[in-house]
């Protein structure tokens, strides 16, 4: 079920309005998201505020350049990025929402980044989709400043 | 039995190498604010047994509240592989899914520390939280 939810990184600095549907909680096991212990939420850009924080938010990226792994300089906290899988949207990372009990999170979807290539083919196949245009790898980061343009602080 | 295992950050600037004895050191996890939002897998490693092998320039360090516990982080790719924790700031929390060699399946957490209520959480945990020294 969507609903709409805020979070945000631990020191406060980053802030978003999201709506997610919980019932649709995703783990990867690529070499970041392992590291990182995300459970993803994918939501729409038009479904995604960035409320503040965008000078505390600093991307790393890695490989093709595509997603944006964006995180709090402060604090550390990874509350969204930009997947590679679907540069045109944003992931939520479900353990940076407000209220959340990290310990009962269990997700319903996976996706094995490990073999990417194969579990983007297959996750298309189940889904309906095209393969995204990552506008010659620039897709994620373009995404991003369109957050970042939007923030007001 | 002591093992020495390595890990790190993802951009691989943080590299450390640890010795701990797995079979006798459950890996845990805590539901306070910040673990929740770290996801961090707690492997407790006395000081003397974690050797930084590079980056620890890297680090950036975050502390709140009472300040007591240091967390670290790359500041290049935004990886936790290890902190200090405020239960035992003398020793290391390493975070198994920074290892080299983490199994998802067998590196699961088997205790539950509930942070969110820090001090009772403190008072009620078994002496093996503690770093073995």
């Amino acid at each position: 079920m969507l609903e709409t939810r805020e979070g945000g990184c631990h020191c406060g600095r980053v802030r978003f309005r999201a709506k997610v549907d919980l019932d649709r909680l995703s783990q990867c096991d690529c070499s970041i998201c392992t590291k990182k212990g995300i459970l993803h939420l994918v939501t729409d850009p038009a479904d995604f505020e960035l409320l503040k924080g965008k000078d505390a938010l600093t991307a790393y990226t890695f490989q093709t350049g595509v997603a944006q792994h964006t995180f709090c300089r402060h604090c550390g906290m990874h509350a969204f990025y930009i997947p590679r899988s679907q540069p045109h949207k944003i992931t939520v990372n479900a353990r940076c929402l407000d209220g959340i009990d990290g310990p009962s999170l269990k997700p319903a979807r996976f996706f094995g980044g490990r073999n990417w290539e194969e579990a983007q083919a297959k996750r298309l196949a189940e889904e309906h989709q095209d393969p995204p245009d990552t506008m010659g790898g620039r897709a994620g980061a373009l995404t991003l400043q369109a957050i970042l343009d939007r923030c007001p602080e | 039995m002591l093992q020495t295992y390595e890990g790190g950050c993802h951009c691989g600037r943080v590299r450390f190498r640890i010795e701990v004895d797995l079979d006798e050191t459950p890996i845990g996890e805590c539901d306070c604010s910040i673990c929740t939002k770290k996801a961090i897998l707690h492997l407790p490693v006395a000081r003397e047994r974690l050797e930084i092998l590079s980056g620890a320039d890297e680090l950036t360090t975050y502390t709140f509240n009472t300040g007591v516990a240091k967390h670290t982080f790359c500041r290049h790719c935004g990886m936790h592989p290890f902190y200090q924790p405020r239960s035992d700031p003398e020793n290391y929390s390493v975070n198994a899914r920074c290892l080299d060699h983490y199994d998802p399946e067998t590196m699961r957490s088997q205790r539950l520390f509930e942070g969110r209520n820090w001090e009772e959480a403190f008072a009620r945990r078994g002496a093996d939280w503690a770093a073995a020294h």
